[in-house]
């Protein structure tokens, strides 16, 4: 057993004795700023699973320009939206910086879907009574509602923030693709005014939320690009094409439809939603997976990740091109 | 002038061993990797194939919009500056059917079964 293997079990045990049985424990592949791990025991004989979310070896790199978020103010925030009654992974126990696991938490493991290929299957619910759309509204909803304010350190992004973050990073790469000008002086010219700053996910896709055949929505994950901004961001984001997974005429994750998604949000929040702010939050999130893509690439280029994934990707952006196209000079919200 | 096979034959002998033989043995990461591999060998292909013309008929479009002459990767980085810059204007038609066209040249080649892709073909 290697000696990370060991501080979990040992860390666990010295909170629940139960953790003796512990017979497997497995980090899960990918990752570049957090690991996760999966931990098996026994209880009961039945086998029990438990999940360890922690720092790329229990160090943040603050080196890097754009750190990742501290999962001390990831946990807080889980915490808060667990007590709100959103779906969200029980937080079990916190690691500290300073312990063997650095900085981290262990949460509950929930089993269901989150593959965005297999959800948005047509056979994927066999339920016809559940709506995947109309469950996102809500709980996108409740995540908006949050008491942010007594919360600590929640970096603030809005618009202009996000414009300029990766207007930057596309302007680093010293590449010349017309589309991306083009849809950056769109942007810049169509910055919507946000009125109120919102907890928003910053990352809710198809992909990221744990999904059950049987009742829909089970867990929403992937809190580490969470911070405050404009509603719409978090809105516009399920929608835009690349996460529809081929499912085009589905505009909601490549499995519903906007008014249900929109009229079961706005019923839930009294947030009216303003149809232009959601076409710049479309254009920019696509823009963002675009250069995200060339990111990805550029792992490869750097030496730093040699797989052959990582080199196709940069081929991926001109997919975002043409939706960039479509989304700026066709009539937004036809569909 | 080499002998045969051509390069295209090379590849199109390597994609069916990966599909034919490779695909199927694999599981989890390596056989995910080994489908990526199989299409960026496709990729390459619709680039050995479509590539020239594509160019060319990217040039000549760039040139008409810039007036003036270079090689395909100054004339884009001279229109990314004009757009930049708002010498070019986003709404004008010249530009936005230059960069429709060229759009969708290049996913003849990256990605032709992508959905935004096949609904502009329609």
């Amino acid at each position: 057993m290697n000696q990370t293997k060991k501080d979990i079990k040992d860390f666990l045990i010295s909170k629940d004795i139960k953790f003796s049985s512990i017979f497997e424990i497995d980090k899960l592949p990918g990752g570049s700023s957090n690991e996760t791990w999966i931990i098996k025991y026994k209880n009961d004989s039945c086998v029990e699973k438990i999940v360890l979310r922690r720092h790329f070896q229990g160090i943040r790199n603050i080196d890097n320009e754009y750190p990742p978020l501290s999962l001390k103010i990831e946990s807080d925030v889980m915490i808060a939206a667990y007590d709100e009654k959103i779906p969200v992974p029980k937080i079990l126990y916190r690691t500290e910086s300073k312990s063997n696991l650095g900085e981290g938490f262990f949460m509950e493991f929930i089993e269901g879907v989150a593959l965005g290929n297999k959800i948005v299957d047509n056979n994927f619910l066999k339920s016809k009574k559940v709506n995947l759309s109309e469950q996102c509204g809500y709980h996108l909803s409740k995540i908006h509602k949050i008491n942010h304010k007594k919360l600590e350190n929640i970096q603030k992004s809005e618009a202009i923030d996000e414009f300029r973050k990766y207007f930057e990073i596309y302007k680093n790469y010293n590449l010349s693709i017309p589309v991306f000008d083009f849809s950056f002086k769109w942007l810049e010219k169509n910055i919507p005014n946000n009125e109120k700053l919102h907890l928003l996910h910053g990352d809710f896709r198809n992909g990221n939320i744990l999904m059950s055949e049987e009742t829909g929505i089970k867990s929403i994950l992937d809190w580490e690009l969470l911070h405050l901004g404009d509603p719409h961001e978090d809105l516009a984001w399920i929608c835009v094409n690349s996460w529809r997974f081929g499912k085009m005429n589905k505009p909601v994750g490549g499995f519903g439809e906007r008014k249900d998604f929109y009229n079961s949000y706005e019923k839930e929040s009294n947030f009216k939603i303003n149809k232009k702010s959601i076409q710049f939050w479309e254009v920019l999130g696509t823009l963002k997976w675009g250069i995200m893509c060339l990111k990805m690439y550029d792992a490869y280029k750097s030496g730093y990740d040699k797989s052959v994934d990582r080199a196709a990707i940069g081929r991926r952006s001109s997919e975002t091109e043409i939706d960039l196209l479509r989304l700026i000079t066709k009539e937004f919200l036809d569909e | 002038m080499n002998n045969p096979p051509s390069k295209e034959e090379l590849i199109i002998s390597i994609i069916n061993f990966l599909e034919n033989d490779i695909i199927s043995e694999l599981k989890g990461q390596k056989r995910f990797h080994a489908h990526v591999a199989k299409n960026s060998l496709n990729i390459v292909l619709r680039q050995l194939r479509l590539e020239k013309e594509n160019n060319s008929k990217e040039k000549k479009r760039l040139k008409e919009i810039l007036k003036i002459e270079g090689n395909l990767k100054d004339l884009n980085q001279i229109l990314c500056e004009k757009i930049n810059n708002e010498e070019i204007d986003i709404n004008n038609d010249e530009l936005i059917d230059h960069l429709y066209k060229t759009t969708m040249e290049k996913l003849s080649i990256d990605q032709p079964n992508y959905s935004g892709y096949l609904a502009e073909k329609k």
